[in-house]
């Protein structure tokens, strides 16, 4: 659009200065062609006042001269009348000249203006677009900003929620520490069975020495206490004593298990450790 | 920063939670009861009560007398199963039964046999179906079916106990016969199977024989012959029968020990005077070193199992008691200070213990005497008993004892859980010595 513009003020400018320059070439030319009739009233003048003190002959003379002056003078007159009507002529062709090419100019200039005034309207209408455009914007901006608050409060709301869940379960952890003293005293209540029910089942082989190692032994319990799967998870280096620790527990199924839902779910998963302290 | 306090704090009361809700339980289990594993041992199909070799008798006698198995007796068994597939493991659950082993025997033709043997695990799992722990099947003449089983014996010993089974090692002893209508007696040096079957002779003579022991390699024995009248020291092979004299001084020769490398022969020889000192015979060169010098009765040397020191039985405390000798010092010193009368001592393979004949008010019998704890466990109510000799495994003893008139032979667990007597149909027998591992 600048360029569009810039061209066209280009143009203007260019239009003008050569508006400008016919003008002063017109007016210097109207300047002469007035100056002579004015020096030739003055010197009629002065030729007046120097015939006051002359002769008849001299009078004479003096009248034709004077005649012939006078008829030079008409002549002149006539020539200087003529000139000037000419010069007139001249004057208001040029004149008229000027005002035709003066209209030309006003026609331009008409022309100029309008185009400048069209191209003010694009500016101004681009203007309001690009105003229109930044109303828009700003109003985008309004809306996040206002969702961001929003999201924020719903962001407090949540971390809200979030502590009182936290403080409800820290609740919960403490009832169910309280709980887990009790549950713990039937958790050791059935570990001290389940270790009897093992050891009536575990079987020394006289004279073997039992190994440094122990035997571990991974079970897992069914609700009853039936040993759904035992795993040798740690070997005493003995395959053999390793054996007669996965038959002690198998053959000690069902293991004694605590009603407590809870205390038996501590209990479902097992580790046996078979070692020989003696 | 009071709100992310308080967060943090229920985060790690959380946390304690969860640990001690998940941390798995463990137990610890420490005393089990010291006992046999029950097992059963199904007679191997076809089944011949009266074949004193039927392989499934052997393997229950064998693994019955060692101590470590308990085995069901056949009219307990809810099922007489041959093939895996035809075991119920409930059935013998339910007897709390660990092991069963079964088998078939199948003639080839040809006094071919084919045996398959099977030894299930019956706690393996919580289902029903037995687990397979070994399974084996061989090709052998009918003649050699005591020795195979008492290989698969040796198999599944060492399977279920984790040690090595002694039921295809020897025994040399001493046989003793009258012979009829006149005073005098027969002497037989004897090798057998370790359940005192497929005894021969490898010696016989109308004087005494005495003290048996074996070589470390298992293939000659060494003992005392009284053939010329005079006691001698010989080496027999075993299997070639072939005899060579190591010692032949004036007096007493006796109680002949191999050092645990072979090399060298530890004696008793009193060389002319009346009592006897412990000599060491270098096998190869034939050199001899005293090792005790008194005037006490030194004899029965046994080597420990490093070789670095002898023990052996002296009167030199005023009754039999137990001393060790070391062999780079050349000292000695007393060991058994329990009861009045401690000899015959052998040690027991972990070098810890001594197998002894232990004389108290109830007569002489096997004890065991543990080395570091100073402690003596008699484990025989013989109160006849002789020459006691561990198993190379230290697991059993066999030993003489009397029954009625005659001598024979018994067997009891170093724990004492175990006490059986080996039948021989004739005769006295006496002064058993076992074997090392068959090489």
């Amino acid at each position: 659009m600048s360029t569009r513009f810039s061209g066209s003020l280009m143009a203007s400018l260019g239009f003008h200065f050569f508006l400008a320059l016919i003008f002063l070439v017109s007016v210097s030319s109207a300047v002469m062609s007035i100056q002579p009739s004015q020096s030739t009233s003055l010197e009629e003048h002065k030729q007046i006042v120097n015939a006051v003190a002359i002769s008849q002959t001299e009078l004479d003379h003096e009248v034709q001269t004077l005649q012939a002056q006078d008829n030079a003078a008409k002549a002149l007159a006539a020539k200087q009348a003529r000139d000037l009507a000419t010069a007139k002529a001249n004057a208001l062709a040029a004149i008229q000249e000027a005002k035709t090419k003066q209209a030309a100019l006003a026609t331009e200039q008409a022309a100029a203006t309008q185009k400048a005034a069209a191209q003010l309207a694009d500016l101004q209408a681009a203007q309001k677009a690009a105003a229109a455009q930044l109303a828009q914007t700003k109003a985008q901006a309004a809306a996040t900003a206002l969702a961001a608050q929003k999201q924020a409060a719903q962001k407090q709301a949540q971390a809200l929620a979030a502590q009182q869940a936290a403080a409800k379960q820290a609740l919960m952890a403490q009832q169910a520490a309280a709980n887990n003293l009790q549950m713990q005293t039937e958790v050791n209540r059935y570990a001290a069975l389940m270790k009897q029910a093992i050891e009536a089942q575990w079987t020394q082989l006289p004279g073997v020495d039992q190994q440094r190692l122990a035997t571990v032994m991974r079970v897992h319990l069914a609700s009853d206490g039936t040993v759904l799967s035992a795993q040798n998870v740690g070997s005493s280096g003995n395959p053999a004593l390793d054996r007669l620790a996965l038959s002690a527990v198998y053959k000690a199924s069902p293991l004694p298990v605590p009603s407590d839902p809870q205390a038996l779910a501590l209990m479902k998963d097992i580790q046996f450790n078979f070692k020989d302290p003696g | 920063m009071k709100r992310l306090r308080i967060g943090l704090l229920s985060i790690l009361m959380l946390a304690a939670f969860f640990q001690t809700a998940f941390a798995v339980l463990e137990i610890e289990i420490t005393s089990g009861v010291v006992r046999a594993i029950p097992i059963a041992v199904v007679p191997f199909n076809p089944a011949d009560p009266s074949n004193p070799n039927d392989i499934g008798r052997v393997i229950s006698n064998d693994l019955g007398h060692s101590g470590q198995f308990q085995i069901m007796a056949q009219n307990r068994f809810p099922q007489w199963p041959h093939q895996v597939d035809a075991v119920s493991g409930d059935l013998w659950k339910s007897l709390s039964l660990d092991n069963l082993v079964m088998g078939n025997v199948t003639a080839l033709g040809n006094n071919q046999i084919k045996v398959d043997v099977s030894l299930l695990d019956l706690f393996h799992s919580s289902g029903s179906t037995p687990a397979i722990l070994s399974q084996q099947s061989y090709t052998i003449p009918v003649s050699q079916s005591r020795a195979l089983a008492h290989h698969i014996s040796d198999l599944l010993y060492e399977k279920l106990t984790g040690e090595k089974g002694v039921f295809s090692t020897h025994l040399a002893y001493v046989k003793v016969d009258p012979i009829p209508n006149s005073l005098h007696k027969r002497y037989y040096l004897m090798i057998s199977d370790v359940d005192g079957h497929n005894a021969k002779p490898i010696l016989t003579s109308t004087q005494p024989i005495m003290s048996p022991t074996w070589s470390p390699d298992g293939h000659s024995v060494a003992y005392v012959s009284f053939e010329t009248k005079l006691p001698q020291i010989f080496t027999s092979n075993v299997a070639t029968g072939q005899r060579r004299l190591i010692s032949s001084f004036a007096g007493i020769n006796g109680a002949p020990a191999f050092s645990p490398d072979g090399r060298i022969l530890a004696v008793a020889l009193s060389m002319g005077k009346t009592n006897p000192n412990i000599y060491l015979i270098n096998m190869g060169s034939g050199s001899l070193t005293q090792l005790t010098h008194d005037w006490s009765i030194n004899t029965e040397p046994a080597w420990s199992p490093d070789g670095q020191s002898l023990y052996f039985t002296s009167d030199r405390g005023g009754a039999p008691q137990i001393y060790r000798i070391n062999l780079s010092t050349k000292q000695a010193q007393r060991v058994t200070y329990v009861g009045s009368y401690n000899a015959s001592a052998s040690v027991l393979p972990a070098g810890d213990k001594l197998s002894v004949l232990h004389r108290d008010n109830r007569g002489f019998n096997v004890a065991i005497y543990d080395l570091q704890s100073g402690t003596l466990q008699v484990l025989t109510r013989d109160s006849f008993a002789e020459s006691p000799s561990p198993a190379p495994n230290g697991r059993m003893i066999v030993y003489s004892t009397q029954a009625g008139a005659r001598r024979i032979l018994g067997m009891v667990s170093s724990n004492g859980q175990v006490n059986i007597r080996l039948p021989e149909a004739s005769g006295d027998v006496q002064e058993p010595a076992w074997s090392p591992y068959a090489g």
